[in-house]
């Protein structure tokens, strides 16, 4: 080829680049240059060049995009063909697994159990402290609130000093100036009748700021909210308009959609129906009603919502929302400088909703996570001990396939991969418990806020999964780097020995570190046990037994000016109604307070007296009695005497005074005679009863002042009758009798004094139960481990046992030589489990009543226990020793 | 697999040919056929998918001087080619069959 005619020598080069082979090169370039010296005949080198440049450009592009589309497939096969190396890795791996069924069920069992257990407390966990609260926006949501430090340390206001509501005017001032804040909703609790609809019936009514359903993002599913005009100017005015609950909406109006402009009597007040809020709207008074105050906790659930009161004083719950990027201290300083109404070393309060919401939860049941971790622990602690046995058992089948050219790494992925299969069938077992567990839970739970939102969740389900994944990989992976690193020849001369000396001392160590989890739950859930034991031995000051107590109220008050001949007319009302029951066959006795013991109610107030000539003034505890309730509660009289029916409601007012009471005042000497004044009225004191516990068995006995109902009366009275019939049918036979006396009256569900009781310690309860279940479950496991071990350390040194037998060695001796071994390892993890107990007893002292976190008598039970437990475990196994045939074992080796 | 309609041009271009199927001559041979132009790059790689698909196979020989050293890729249809051929054939026939009137022809 001559030179004038030889195409651009850069276009070639491109070609190049992408024409692979001989045949390309040779087929493509050459072709080219074939028809450029054509084209060259007949037309000028600069068209040709052009030509020529076109077609390797178009060879270029279209080659290049060709060997990609090549890679692609080629990268493709390449995933598939490790996707078809996992699965047949799982499928020999279940294979395996199909061969040692015992291991594999005893594995996935064990982590079962513990993944089981954990995730249903942390289901719990997750609900009550992690999910964000229903509401929209939730984590902007605060709470804010004031404290006065001048009421800190007064009796009664410990914990109020610290928890003081809202004024109205300061509210507005909230409301309309503060810049850190987007919006400021205000909210109330309050009682209110319900009549005209069937049955009277009392309603737990929220008032509500108009602002307030839009602040927490929850619109009405019928109707509308209320409007700025609606709220009333003054607490006599009454609103005009009310909103239903999905609930009440459901249970008294049939879900009707035409209750919209319907009205309803609330207090014998019309109020006009304007709308019905969604299915499972709770909003708690969770700053007033708390936990730590002594309270129950408030569901949150309100039968209906009515526009709050103005003038209530400091009465008002604030919700704010957090203007974007603001903090919680940033809002605080801006509150604190927008304050009024008050003393003027107030304090502004700020915190997140969900804090408020679930504060004082959160320690118990992370000690109760905790100890479910622990369990969690002891779990894959077995599986790993079961899994070094495997694993020393399978050297030899290892050093097979190492020598028949299985890479090390493969090797790895085959026995994690097994692992990982055991996890994963572990938390699918687990997950089955945790929900049958969580369940079970929420059954025996006490009042926690936001026990409706657990369930099993997203987090909870990857809690599960990232466990039994995690321990697969975690405790699967010291034997696997054990097996995969050893030499090969040395793995054949192994066989059917000892098993590896690593693998023995990891197998111990695996059951000291068992026993000693352990030891840490069993001492936890022994002392929560004593603890409890001892609680529910406590005398509550009064007799329990076959006490049914039922609320009764007065109809609703027709005009607010006419309370005291009201609570009069009441007097004889509730005199009728005990009139009734005593009546009832089987009925003992029957009295009246306005709270019960445990009850919940609390009523404090201060009384003024002279004592030394000094002016004291008292706050406690104000109990209303009718004059026969000691007598027939079991409360002694210590001194003086008890109400009478002398004392009426125009005799001298007179005062019983507790124990504890009269020792704090008149230490020493005797309190009967005193004047004591209460508002306008002023008492004698006549005598002195027992103490009685109201609010817990493990608190103190509150000091308490009790005034006769007759003279004192009240709107409400609980009634409590003893009898000797069946409890749960007294009930609505109580409630028929007082029905009988006047079909307005309000009478609340009974309950038994028991029930309350009972009740109030459910805390100590749940705690006690689920910590023993770990514990028990840990000692099963611990059980199962020692048992494991035990039995590989036998079959392992038959050579061993044979050669000793041989050699004259007794079998108890040899027996014993194998239980030693086992029990060494057992009595060093007990000492580490008794520190760790020890220090772990800490955190849970401040969850006991009358028993040490340091109790020697529960140390010393738990570790003989578990000795006693681990024993049996170690025996067993061991006694296999005695079927040993020396000869036969000897000669069969060699 | 079905054959593409370019593919089948390529392999009856080839055919039509004979022994001197290679590049330059299927270009010149399909445009004379069809009157269409022929993009070079388009017919290489198919050449060697066709090759990879085992319908066509090809031989290097010595090619005339203004190829600069270049061998010719000689090709040729496999029976596989000639069965995937006569299937596509098949088929189109069999698609075209009584559409004759419709189209204005004597069938």
């Amino acid at each position: 080829m001559s030179g004038s005619i030889r195409p651009p020598r850069l276009a070639e080069l491109l070609m190049e680049r992408v024409l692979a082979s001989r045949t390309q090169l040779h087929g493509v370039i050459g072709d080219l240059r074939e028809e450029y010296s054509r084209r060259r005949g007949h037309s000028t080198r600069v068209l040709c060049d052009v030509w020529f440049w076109r077609q390797a450009v178009g060879v270029y592009w279209r080659f290049r995009s060709e060997s990609r589309l090549r890679e692609l497939a080629r990268r493709q096969g390449g995933a598939a063909r490790l996707l078809g190396d996992l699965l047949s890795d799982i499928r020999f791996a279940l294979r395996t697994l199909r061969k040692r069924p015992v291991f594999a069920a005893t594995a996935v069992l064990t982590l079962g159990a513990g993944i089981g257990g954990t995730t249903a407390i942390f289901s719990v966990v997750d609900g009550v402290l992690i999910r964000d609260l229903p509401y929209s926006d939730p984590e902007r949501l605060v709470n804010v609130w004031k404290a006065w430090p001048s009421w800190q340390g007064v009796e009664g206001l410990d914990y109020t000093w610290d928890h003081i509501q809202y004024p109205w005017p300061d509210f507005l001032t909230l409301r309309d100036h503060a810049t850190t804040l987007s919006a400021v909703a205000a909210f109330q609790n309050m009682d209110r009748v319900l009549t005209g609809v069937g049955e009277p019936e009392r309603l737990s009514v929220g008032g509500a700021s108009p602002n307030l359903f839009n602040l927490l993002g929850v619109p009405p599913v019928l109707g509308r909210v209320f409007s700025e005009e609606e709220v009333p100017p003054a607490v006599t005015e009454g609103a005009k308009v009310v909103i239903l609950s999905h609930e009440l909406w459901t249970r008294r109006f049939g879900a009707d959609r035409d209750v919209l402009g319907r009205t309803i009597a609330l207090n014998g007040a019309a109020h006009e129906v304007v709308g019905v809020l969604p299915a499972g709207f709770r909003l708690g008074s969770d700053l007033i009603t708390t936990h730590e105050n002594g309270g129950a906790v408030d569901p949150g659930l309100r039968d209906a919502w009515v526009p709050l009161m103005r003038q209530c004083g400091n009465c008002n719950e604030l919700l704010a929302r957090l203007e974007p990027g603001i903090t919680v201290d940033q809002a605080r300083a801006e509150v604190q400088a927008l304050m009024t109404e008050g003393p003027d070393d107030q304090l502004a309060r700020v915190a997140l909703r969900k804090e408020v919401v679930t504060k004082g939860f959160g320690t118990p049941l992370l000690v109760l996570l905790g100890a479910a971790g622990i369990l969690l622990l002891v779990a894959c602690v077995n599986v790993a001990g079961l899994l070094v046995g495997e694993a020393t058992g399978r050297r030899h089948e290892i050093a097979v396939r190492s020598a028949l050219g299985a890479g090390r790494w493969r090797v790895v992925r085959q026995l994690l991969t097994e692992n990982v299969l055991l996890g994963i069938v572990g938390a699918v077992l687990g997950l089955v418990l945790a929900r049958i567990g969580t369940d079970a839970l929420l059954m025996l739970a006490p009042p926690i806020p936001r026990l409706e939102e657990v369930g099993l969740s997203g987090r909870v389900l990857f809690f599960a999964a990232g466990a039994g994944v995690g321990t697969g990989i975690a405790f699967g992976l010291a034997p696997v780097m054990t097996l995969a690193g050893q030499s090969i020849g040395g793995s054949f001369v192994a066989r059917g020995q000892s098993g590896g000396r690593r693998g023995r001392i990891l197998q111990r160590g695996v059951m000291t570190v068992q026993v000693g989890l352990t030891v840490v739950l069993l001492v936890a859930g022994g002392l929560f046990g004593r603890s409890l034991l001892r609680l529910m031995a406590v005398d509550p000051g009064f007799d329990a037994g076959g006490v049914v107590a039922i609320e009764v109220s007065l109809p609703v008050r027709r005009s607010a000016g006419e309370r005291q001949a009201f609570l009069e007319d009441g007097v004889q009302l509730f005199r009728d109604a005990v009139r009734a029951v005593e009546g009832i066959p089987g009925i003992t006795a029957v009295s009246g307070t306005n709270y019960v013991p445990f009850g919940g109610g609390t009523w404090t107030g201060s009384l003024q007296f002279e004592r030394d000539g000094e002016r004291i003034s008292a706050t406690h505890w104000i109990r209303r009695v009718l004059p026969d309730y000691h007598e027939m509660m079991g409360i002694p009289l210590k001194t003086g005497r008890l109400f009478s029916d002398a004392d009426g409601p125009s005799d001298p007012p007179v005062l019983l005074v507790s124990e504890s009471l009269a020792e704090m005042y008149w230490p020493g000497a005797s309190p009967l005679g005193t004047q004591a004044s209460y508002g306008q009225t002023t008492f004698t004191v006549v005598g002195v009863v027992g103490d009685v516990r109201k609010t817990a068995l493990g608190a103190d006995p509150e000091p308490t002042f009790y005034m006769s109902a007759v003279q004192i009366p009240g709107e409400s009275l609980t009634f409590v009758a003893r009898t000797t019939a069946d409890l749960s049918q007294t009930g609505a036979v109580l409630r028929r009798a007082i029905r009988s006396t006047d079909p307005n009256l309000l009478i609340g569900a009974p309950t038994t004094m028991s029930e309350l009781m009972v009740d109030s310690e459910s805390d100590d309860r749940f705690r006690t139960v689920l910590m023993l279940t770990f514990a028990a479950l840990a000692t099963l496991l611990a059980a199962v481990g020692v048992f494991g071990v035990t039995a590989r350390a036998v079959a392992s040194r038959v050579r061993e046992m044979g050669i000793r037998m041989a050699l004259g060695a007794r079998e108890s001796g040899l027996i014993r030589l194998v239980v030693n071994d086992a029990m060494i390892s057992v009595a060093v993890g007990a000492v580490l489990g008794l520190v760790g107990a020890f220090w772990a007893s800490n955190l849970i002292e401040r969850f006991l009543f009358g028993i040490d976190g340091r109790d020697p008598l529960t140390y010393a039970g738990v570790v003989s226990l578990l000795m006693f437990v681990s024993f049996g475990a170690a025996y067993l196994p061991a006694m296999r020793v005695a079927k040993i045939a020396p000869m036969e074992v000897i000669s069969a080796e060699e | 697999m079905a054959l593409g309609e370019f593919e089948q041009i390529v392999l009856l271009a080839v055919l039509h040919l004979g022994e001197d199927a290679y590049g330059v001559a299927i270009v010149d041979a399909v445009e004379n056929r069809t009157g269409r132009s022929v993009s070079r790059s388009a017919l290489y790689v198919t050449f060697d998918r066709l090759e990879s698909k085992g319908l066509l196979t090809s031989v290097l020989r010595t090619g005339d001087e203004t190829r600069g050293g270049k061998l010719r890729r000689y090709v040729t249809v496999t029976p596989a080619g000639l069965a995937e051929l006569r299937e596509s054939r098949e088929t189109m026939l069999g698609m075209w069959q009584g559409l004759e009137p419709l189209l204005g022809e004597e069938s």
